[in-house]
């Protein structure tokens, strides 16, 4: 499938800004499946920017305005051509015992993705559904799919319930939340059972052209950007899914940075010197183009 | 000699006494002497040296409530002496761990194969809330992690020394070793004499040395980065950035401008190179760490990352210091090196690990229990046997987040003679040394400690919680030639003008802007107060009253603020000492002093005197607006007068005892800016009503117009300019032109245009931007034609006169000179965009 999406971050300043600095993690990461056919982000006032790649392996880019100014806008312009994944069934089927094992004998490696973070704690609740959903002769795959399918059924998606400081505690107490709230959910299960894994914010496409192509039904996300887990299975390879929506990640999600948790997966982060206040909007669009020929 | 009272529950290692309680080796002179004298030399020894402290300006602020430099720094007669022998342990030991944990820190930050390969456990090490992810793939500076680096040290209830505590990646404390030294020195000279010790007198010098070394640049600029005032040690921050010779330095001081740090000064933007910081990681850069840290620099990792600057020590070092780790240190030390460890480790037990923690709480009252970094006590450490209601408050907090504590035993220390208040008592003691890395490597260490000593009012010996210290001597052996003493009066460095921040200038601006403010409005509550107390006819009063409140409260912008009734004396009172009123003298002086409190380190002493004398004032009078209206009008009178006599005193005073140096210059600017801005903004708000009234009686004109100048202080000047009766055009003349008058907006604008051209050699583009648009102000001001402007009698009057809208065009153009100085010399936007190359497309990569 073929995407055209425009992301735009718009702050805006009651009062000039005098020094305002931005990290943007707006490119999609290589993968297998994922082709960016063009991408361009703008930011607004112009200055020179430049780039790395983090510790998730994010491409970040670093923007510094030192030049008083009242707006700063950032647009992600992306076509993308997404193509149906494979899924890795050998790694699924091993056990969980099993995976625990292989993971155990890559700890140094894997051991950032087994860790609590400041949101997305470890323990309490999660281990109830870890120890229930998480059995050690299951196979993964299934247990995965099942643990998404609770979490998808258990918790309300209510827009505007939590805000981005919303505790993870008071997302289970209530449980209801966004995307991010339900991805973090996941998070602490997968993590209290042994199994690595990370967030990922990303795009999705929430109206389809025709309800056929999609199976029917429309997807919650969009407007905004989206959240979603992606687990590491045995091979260590990552595999997504999508709490939110009750399943595993298709050709309408695109990915466009990792990290432990929705702070380090970020897509915009910006710091502002300036009397006056801030008010940030973010727009997405995500548009699906016609294959030509 | 011993003490009545045990100083501690625990057998503990006696540093002064031997067994058969005649004194150590090193320790006999000094207590031959000390003994021979009446004890009443002694205690007066011991003020000295508390007076020399007091005198050098050494804090170590332990309360936050308290103001700055209130509390001198506690060092002991006695010194501290560590043999040659005992020192050359300590030195090769120290060496030994910290090779072993640089190694240690570049693995873990890269390949990590010493948790590959399973010799030290991965939890505690990828765990520990120091391990800094941002670290890796950062350039560390100059390819290490440590360049300079402390540890705790402490003796074995056997005698034997073991390392405490790692402070590998904040050395805080050399200058209190050095200051120890400096006044012990100057107390009891003779004494250094007959010693043959190391002198420490150097430290600075080498560890700018160390810094330079860093950059391949011939020339790098190195500077100090502080939290600020606020922290407990900035007083060792400001001393070594001294010593160095190299600009201190907040986070608000450096900017990031195409991935590199600069430093914004009054003369433009200086690039950086070298940061030696004594912020800690998680406070560095709010991009990349803690989000709401204030004290950073926003993108410095990134400069790092980009090898533009290099900050010292390393992102991430701060690993090296979590105490969960310091019972691997063997290992550690074998793994990297090889080799047996040198010094031992006081046993210390993480409780994060079940069997560790189990150990501990079966015999919790033996043990220290501290969080993995600072100097916090949550259980013991005072040399007590705690009670169980303390244990169970401290495992309280201890048990549900046990991974965060280590235990040690309290049974380390050693027990030592101190004779604060000229009385020998027993105290427990540690001590922090200090080491450099020198050349490929290695490690060097300081000759010194800081050795931390109990006190008679805290039973801790952390400076944090309130210890004292001792100077702390090694022994030259035998076979090495004494070097010369260490000099009790050592010169600073001396720091290059350019060097004045942005940040400092900009606090000296509003220093001046807010004291001539605060003078104003006490001078007109002042003046108003004594001629209520006048006999006034009701006439005159009726004729007094609208001036008054016009021109009062003379905030800066036109229009802002709502007009006060100062007609009463609560309302006086109010407008001299109601903090809740932002015009007032008192929260006006309270932010002057807000604004000197955050350039202490560089107002003179004498001149910090009089604006805390100032603030100390306000601030202890008590907010009383109920009371009689004549208690009222005295209070306000008394403290008006109290301003208007200090604030010219702190003028004045600053002048004989400032260095006339660029921040300074900042202070007048920021006065005669604030002093033109009110007397134009006064005078533009009377021009209707005073000079242009309805009814023309000369009389009434002539008392309004002396009222006006009796509120500005400038009646007595007109008097001595014109000798004549007071009328509009000359009163505009004075108050606008005239070179002489101390308040009129032309000698204001001189006054600051000589102060921006005096000081900068080479004209910046700010300067020569500022001068042109005060100098054609000037001459827009002087080529007026008053007379020209006033109304014509008997003639119909123009919906806006002439006069009124050429003094607001004027005052606005007063007010922007604001702007041009803050543009230019303290925001630099002036600078940049002058600097500046055409921006570069923002980021397209078609991937």
């Amino acid at each position: 499938m073929l995407f055209e999406i425009v992301h735009s971050t718009d702050y805006r300043y009651s009062a000039p800004s005098s020094e305002a600095y931005l990290e943007v993690r707006l490119s999609p990461p290589a993968r297998p499946g994922l082709e960016v056919v063009s991408h361009e982000i703008d930011i607004s006032p112009e200055a020179r920017t430049s780039s790395y790649v983090d510790y998730f392996g994010n491409l970040t880019t670093f923007y510094s305005m030192t030049l008083r100014h009242d707006r700063l806008t950032v647009t992600n312009r992306l076509t993308v051509r997404n193509h149906p994944r494979t899924c890795p069934k050998q790694a699924l089927a091993t056990s969980i015992a099993e995976s625990r094992q292989i993971f155990s004998s890559a700890l140094p490696d894997v051991f950032d993705f087994l860790q609590p973070t400041a949101a997305v704690p470890t323990g309490g609740t999660a281990t109830e559904w870890a120890r229930r959903y998480l059995k050690g002769d299951r196979p993964l795959g299934e247990a995965l799919e099942q643990l998404n399918r609770a979490v998808y059924e258990r918790f309300a998606y209510r827009p505007g319930s939590t805000d981005v400081n919303t505790p993870l505690a008071i997302v289970w107490k209530k449980r209801e939340g966004v995307c991010q709230d339900f991805a973090h959910v996941l998070l602490s299960i997968l993590r209290t059972g042994g199994i690595p894994a990370r967030y990922v914010c990303g795009y999705i496409e929430s109206e389809p052209p025709s309800v056929e192509t999609s199976g029917g039904r429309r997807l919650v996300g969009s407007l905004a950007t989206h959240a979603w887990v992606e687990v590491l299975v045995p091979g260590l390879e990552w595999v997504a899914m999508d709490p939110t929506n009750n399943q595993w990640c298709g050709q309408q999600h695109v990915a466009v940075a990792v990290g432990r948790d929705f702070d380090e997966a970020a897509p915009v982060r910006g710091t502002f010197k300036g009397s006056g206040k801030q008010t940030m909007k973010v727009r997405v669009s995500m548009k699906r183009l016609a294959e030509k020929g | 000699m011993r003490s009545s009272g045990r100083a501690t529950d625990f057998p503990l290692w006696n540093e002064t006494f031997a067994e058969d309680g005649s004194p150590r080796g090193g320790y006999r002179p000094l207590f031959e002497r000390l003994h021979s004298m009446p004890r009443s030399r002694v205690r007066s020894l011991d003020e000295r040296l508390e007076a020399t402290m007091r005198e050098m300006g050494v804090t170590f602020d332990v309360s936050r409530e308290r103001p700055w430099g209130s509390r001198p720094w506690f060092c002991d007669l006695m010194p501290q002496i560590f043999t040659a022998e005992e020192w050359e342990t300590i030195s090769a030991g120290l060496c030994q761990r910290l090779r072993a944990f640089e190694f240690f820190l570049r693995d873990v930050y890269s390949g990590k194969s010493i948790l590959r390969e399973e010799q030290v456990p991965i939890q505690p090490v990828l765990g520990s809330p120091f391990f800094q992810r941002a670290a890796s793939g950062l350039p560390a500076p100059g390819g290490a992690y440590l360049h300079l680096s402390g540890a705790a040290i402490c003796r074995l209830p056997d005698g034997s020394l073991a390392v405490k505590h790692h402070y590998f990646s904040n050395a805080s404390g050399i200058s209190y070793m050095m200051q120890n030294r400096r006044a012990l020195a100057r107390v009891i000279p003779q004494s250094f004499h007959e010693s043959a010790i190391h002198p420490i007198s150097d430290a600075p010098i080498d560890i700018l040395e160390m810094l330079r070394s860093l950059s391949g640049v011939s020339d790098p600029a190195v500077v100090l980065l502080t939290p600020g005032p606020g922290s407990a040690v900035f007083s060792e921050h400001s001393f070594l950035a001294r010593r160095m010779g190299i600009p201190l330095v907040q986070g608000g001081d450096l900017l990031v401008l195409n991935d590199a740090v600069y430093l914004k000064t009054v003369s433009g933007l200086q690039r950086v190179e070298i940061i030696y910081t004594r912020v800690s990681d998680p406070w560095l850069d709010p991009m990349v760490f803690r989000r709401d840290s204030l004290l950073g620099v926003p993108g410095l990792v990134h400069c790092i990352r980009k090898g533009t600057v290099m900050v010292v020590n390393g992102i991430g070092s701060q690993l090296a210091d979590d105490r969960s780790l310091l019972p691997l240190a063997p290992q550690i030390i074998r793994y990297y090196l090889g080799e047996r460890p040198i010094l031992k480790t006081l046993p210390t037990f993480w409780l994060g690990d079940l069997d560790q923690k189990e150990m501990v709480l079966s015999d919790v009252s033996d043990y220290t229990i501290r969080p993995l970094y600072g100097e916090r006590i949550v259980l013991g450490g005072d040399g007590r046997r705690p009670d169980a209601k303390q244990i169970d408050a401290a495992l309280a907090e201890i048990l549900p987040n046990a991974s965060q504590f280590v235990a040690q035993p309290q049974a380390c220390d050693a027990l030592t003679v101190s004779f604060g208040n000229g009385k020998p008592t027993l105290r427990r003691q540690d001590h922090i040394v200090f080491a450099w890395r020198v050349g490929e490597g290695d490690y060097e260490v300081f000759p010194g400690a800081l050795t931390r000593i109990s006190t008679e009012q805290s039973p801790y010996t952390a400076s944090e919680l309130g210890g004292g210290s001792k100077d702390t001597w090694v022994y030259v052996g035998f076979e090495n030639d004494p070097e010369l003493p260490d000099a009790p009066r050592a010169q600073d460095a001396i720091l290059p003008a350019q060097h004045v921040t942005s940040r400092v200038a900009e606090s000296f601006y509003w220093l001046g802007r807010y004291l001539e403010r605060a003078s104003n409005v006490a001078g007109m509550v002042g003046i108003i107060e004594l001629l209520e107390l006048e006999e006034l006819n009701p006439t005159e009063r009726t004729h007094y009253r609208p001036v008054w409140n016009t021109i009062l409260p003379p905030l800066e912008g036109t229009g802002t603020g709502s007009r006060r009734t100062i007609s009463s004396p609560v309302g006086r009172y109010r407008l001299t000492l109601d903090t809740a009123e932002p015009g007032s003298v008192v929260s006006t002086i309270l932010r002057a002093a807000a604004n000197a409190e955050s350039v202490t380190e560089a107002l003179s002493l004498e001149a910090w005197g009089v604006i805390s004398q100032l603030r100390d004032r306000f601030r202890s009078t008590r907010f009383q607006p109920h009371a009689e209206p004549e208690t009222l009008a005295a209070a306000s009178r008394r403290l008006c007068d109290f301003a208007r006599q200090l604030i010219p005193q702190f003028f004045g005073t600053a002048e004989y005892t400032m260095v006339a140096d660029g921040g300074w210059k900042f202070c007048e600017i920021g006065q005669m800016i604030e002093r033109a801005a009110i007397t134009a903004n006064a005078v533009s708000s009377i021009v209707k009503p005073l000079l242009e009234p309805d009814d023309e009686s000369d009389h009434a004109m002539e008392i309004r117009l002396s009222a006006f100048l009796r509120l500005l202080n400038s009646r007595d000047v007109y008097r001595r300019v014109y000798q004549a009766r007071i009328e509009p055009v000359p009163l505009l003349d004075l108050l606008w032109k005239n070179p002489m008058a101390p308040r009129s907006v032309v000698r204001c604008l001189l006054g600051c245009s000589q102060r921006l051209t005096e000081s900068s050699g080479s004209a910046s583009p700010a300067v020569e931007r500022s001068v042109a648009a005060i100098d054609s102000l000037v001459h827009a001001i002087q080529s007026t034609d008053w007379e020209g402007l006033l109304p014509v009698p008997g003639a119909d009057k123009p919906k806006k006169s002439p006069l009124a809208a050429h003094c607001e065009s004027l005052l606005e153009r007063v007010l922007s000179i604001h702007d041009l100085v803050s543009d230019g010399f303290l925001n630099h936007q002036v600078h940049m965009r002058h600097e500046i190359q055409p921006p570069l497309p923002g980021l397209k990569n078609a991937l």
